[in-house]
């Protein structure tokens, strides 16, 4: 670090986004990715993946958010979706007690495929409609508070909270990373990837497919 | 500008004041981009800091440039030096931008490369207040031989006698080189490319739009040194005029020039080494409208010369690799002959292991690529690879080139039968028909307009692209592409996540009803690098897997349920494989001289990590046939001499003592061993076989 100073390091994280259809998943991440959308993305303006790039205390971050289908049919899947994340972000409606429950679901499952190294947030979405909640503050604080994640309150609506959760997510990985850097013993010449994917590039990463093969098929 | 319209020049000036352009004559010959490659030693100064930038620039004439690596922003800078009383310096620092695409941060044009950017600023000023000039010595240059020999001066060229300046009190040369200057239609002359493909939209560009109207076509037709482009015929430009230079069909044209693994899989793999000079690209021109076709393939064969800098790694790394000569031609021909015996059906274990074992050897023979001794015409790989900063993808597509290509039919052939054999084939021919006969719209809950039957058969057809394709990373973009059709049809304009995308996906993989689209996901699966599974590729690669997963768990899907046992168990190993990755990397790939008598021979031997040199010896007697293989040893080049190596050295001893890639001898250790001069591995003459 010191001879390249700060902001040589671009970290890179995948974060899976999970909960019921109809939380607001979809917009919530929207609604954090809109005001500096990638227009490199092929499926532009799609919201199944999602990228941003953020300045943290000078180290560049590089998030890939992967949405996944909130419906129960599909609930199966998960692992294919979440192997390899630093970061989940588990999303109910604060109206809808059901939805809370499957939060508690995907924790259990989470925590047991991947253990502590992947950073969770509880979001409960739709503070907005504030009158109509059904899942109490101190119940989802509580339990959050009881597995190691962290709870947030957000609104895509109204669009509060959101900065808040991702930042604070961001930071909480790179000190995952850190740490297991340090673990690693700052060996500079087996930078390799590290675990579940984290990578620790010099300069700016490629923009992957996007860059090379734009396409407008028509 | 009364000239041909196809070569606007964004800054016209009278060309009265011209001076004897240093491009005409025999000079004509050696373009500016030769030029700068020739000589990049001189002007990328990444080391340097502004004060020795200011320093060298101070004495030379206005235009004059540098480019260094600044340590504050970490961004590479070019360094122009300006008319002296210019303020607040003589000497302006303008940040480039980094790959994937170079541009100068306050300009909208960005270019492939450093070198097309500097290129292209010398000649024509876009943002810079005038066009950069070579050094004299540089430009007036009349051989590749007096480039190269500029070149070794490196930074010494600056205060050298060879670099005599021009005037330094004259006026700032506030000019460009005319059309007719910079070419008089032979093909030959000043070299400029923009691509257009990588104009961005941007405020300056519409003080500047007549730079998009008509775009400027060079093309090199010279083959002069052995980091010319690959040749292909000029364009006619009358054709670059009249054809729309539109965004949306320079992506179109992008995304299928890219993917010209799709023709050249069609070549036979037995396709003669590549001449360079005499190539004709041909790109196919994918799913465009049948009447610009013909058009576009001319127009994109032109555009092919725009992606050189992977083009030529690609080229350059194909040649070596057919070079039985050379240490990587013997391993890459070795690999592909075992791989051909391999392959046949009888010794066919498993998909997996066999994608792996081929991910593993083009991870190592990178790494071997890149630690090429400079004498093995590595040099010249070398020097392209700094030169363009190549990025890792583009080594990592001509290893594609040069390993999955030749096995292409092979390889198909091998994951059918395998398939075939295990079942997997037919089990997902079966989910899909099964799924299409229970109304996927309902068993997927679609909630979206779905592709109509023509949309549906578009689909199919780039189904079946992917398979053609045999480049993985090809084979993504067409997936991608897939993708982004489906998105079209669910309309609306509304944003669309997982929810919504997932079931249409499903719909659509069981509509098209290519069970062989499980293969190519495995396919991309195995062999792509993990750096392209964490972007967007990957996870709509992803996406096709878990369609692909769910299709298969059906019927039982209709209840909520588990993955099937068996594609939890794959996906462990995947991800566990994915992680070891990197470890495997650490093998190395040796090459040993085994000498004997008057008899030498010579072959590349995998060195496993954490074990040691005796083993490796021990590899090396079954390898060589040795009989007494107490009677021999190992022996490497240490600061010149030969040395014995310690039987219990490991790799990372080696390596932190400094060793070069030269390969090691393995010879009679009697007292009559003779110290033989060896000479490198590609100088040798060696017949080298199979390990």
């Amino acid at each position: 670090m010191a001879a390249g100073g700060p902001g040589s390091k671009t970290y890179s994280f995948k974060v899976v986004l999970l909960g019921e259809g109809c939380v607001g998943k979809t917009s919530l991440v929207l609604r954090y990715c809109e005001n500096k959308f990638n227009d490199k993305h092929i499926t532009t303006l799609q919201a199944s993946f999602l990228t941003k790039k953020l300045n943290i205390t000078g180290k560049r971050v590089n998030l890939a958010i992967w949405d996944t289908a909130g419906q129960e049919r599909f609930h199966a899947l998960g692992p294919i979706y979440y192997r390899d994340s630093n970061g989940a972000i588990l999303v109910y409606d604060i109206t809808d007690e059901d939805s809370f429950q499957k939060v508690k679901n995907w924790v259990k499952e989470l925590r047991k495929m991947l253990g502590n190294e992947i950073s969770l947030c509880i979001v409960g979405n739709k503070i907005d409609l504030e009158k109509e909640r059904h899942v109490s503050v101190e119940e989802a604080e509580g339990y959050a508070d009881s597995v190691g994640a962290k709870h947030y309150h957000t609104s895509a609506k109204l669009n509060k909270g959101i900065e808040e959760l991702f930042l604070d997510l961001c930071k909480r990985m790179m000190e995952t990373a850190q740490a297991e850097e340090r673990l690693r013993g700052n060996g500079a010449s087996t930078a390799a990837p590290g675990r579940r994917g984290v990578q620790i590039i010099d300069d700016e990463p490629r923009a992957a497919t996007a860059a090379g093969g734009c396409c407008s098929s028509g | 500008m009364q000239e041909d319209p196809v070569y606007d020049y964004p800054d016209p000036h009278p060309v009265g004041e011209k001076r004897v352009c240093p491009q005409r004559g025999s000079l004509k010959s050696i373009s500016v981009l030769d030029r700068l490659l020739l000589t990049y030693p001189v002007w990328l100064q990444l080391s340097i800091n502004s004060a020795t930038a200011l320093h060298i620039l101070q004495r030379e004439p206005p235009g004059t440039f540098l480019v260094r690596k600044s340590n504050t922003s970490q961004k590479k800078m070019l360094c122009v030096r300006l008319a002296d009383e210019s303020v607040p310096s003589f000497v302006n620092g303008l940040p480039i931008t980094p790959p994937p695409a170079f541009s100068l941060e306050t300009s909208a044009i960005s270019f492939p490369d450093l070198c097309r950017l500097i290129a292209f600023y010398c000649v024509s000023r876009d943002v810079l207040p005038f066009t950069l000039e070579l050094p004299e010595a540089i430009a007036k240059a009349s051989s590749h031989k007096q480039l190269e020999s500029i070149s070794h001066m490196g930074v010494e060229f600056w205060s050298s006698q060879l670099n005599f300046r021009g005037p330094r009190n004259g006026p700032p040369p506030l000019r460009t080189r005319s059309p007719s200057e910079l070419d008089m239609g032979a093909g030959q002359g000043a070299l400029c490319f923009i691509n257009p493909l990588f104009l961005q939209d941007h405020p300056a560009m519409h003080k500047r739009h007549h730079f998009k109207r008509s775009v400027k076509v060079r093309v090199s037709t010279e083959n002069t040194s052995s980091l010319s482009p690959p040749v292909s015929p000029p364009p006619p430009p009358p054709l670059l005029a009249k054809a729309k230079v539109k965004g949306k069909n320079l992506q179109h044209l992008e995304s299928s020039s890219s993917l010209s693994s799709l023709d050249e899989a069609e070549e036979g793999p037995e396709r003669p080494p590549l001449t360079r000079g005499t190539s004709n690209p041909t790109v196919a021109s994918l799913c465009l409208p049948r009447q610009s076709a013909s058009a576009l393939r001319k127009m994109s064969a032109a555009f092919v010369s725009f992606f050189v800098p992977g083009k030529r790694v690609a080229r350059l790394v194909e040649d070596l690799s057919r070079d039985r000569r050379m240490a990587f031609g013997t391993l890459v021909q070795d690999f592909l002959r075992q791989q051909r015996e391999v392959l046949k059906p009888q010794f066919l274990t498993s998909s997996v292991e066999l994608l792996q074992g081929m991910r593993i050897f083009i991870s190592q023979a990178k790494v071997f690529l890149l630690e090429l001794p400079e004498d093995e015409k590595g040099s010249s790989t070398k020097a392209l690879i700094n030169m363009f900063m190549v990025a890792d993808q583009t080594l990592e597509k001509a290893l594609f080139r040069c390993v999955l290509k030749p096995l292409k039919r092979q390889i198909d052939e091998a994951l059918h039968v395998l398939h075939e054999r295990d079942g997997c084939s037919k089990r997902i021919a079966e989910s899909m028909q099964r799924a299409r006969k229970a109304s996927p719209c309902d068993l997927f809950g679609v909630q979206v307009t779905v592709p109509d039957t023509q949309g549906i058969d578009k689909l199919r057809r780039k189904m079946s692209l992917v398979r053609r394709a045999y480049s993985p990373i090809d084979k993504l973009h067409l997936l991608l592409q897939i993708c982004k059709l489906i998105y079209k049809a669910m309309k609306n304009n509304a944003e669309f996540g997982a929810d919504d995308f997932l079931p249409a996906l499903s719909y659509v993989i069981v509509q098209c009803n290519m069970p062989e689209l499980s293969v190519e996901v495995e396919y991309m699966m195995e062999l792509l690098d993990t750096s392209w599974l964490t972007g967007e590729g990957g996870y709509y690669l992803t996406s096709v897997y878990a369609s692909l997963s769910f299709i298969q768990s059906l019927p039982e899907a209709v209840a909520p349920t588990a993955l099937t046992q068996e594609v939890r168990e794959s996906l462990k190993n995947w991800s566990h494989r994915r992680r070891t990755d990197n470890k495997s990397h650490k093998d190395l790939l040796q090459q040993v001289v085994f000498q004997d008598g008057e008899c030498s021979l010579m072959k590349t031997l995998q060195w496993k990590a954490g074990t040691s040199a005796e083993t490796l010896a021990q590899l090396c007697a079954v390898k060589f046939g040795v009989n007494q293989p107490e009677e021999y040893s190992l022996y490497w080049r240490r600061d010149g001499e030969l040395e014995p190596l310690p039987p219990t050295a490991y790799i990372q001893d080696l390596q932190s003592l400094g060793t070069t890639s030269a390969p090691f001898i393995y010879q009679c250790s009697g007292p009559d061993m003779k110290s033989r001069k060896l000479t490198r591995g590609g100088a040798l003459d060696l017949s080298a076989e199979a390990s």
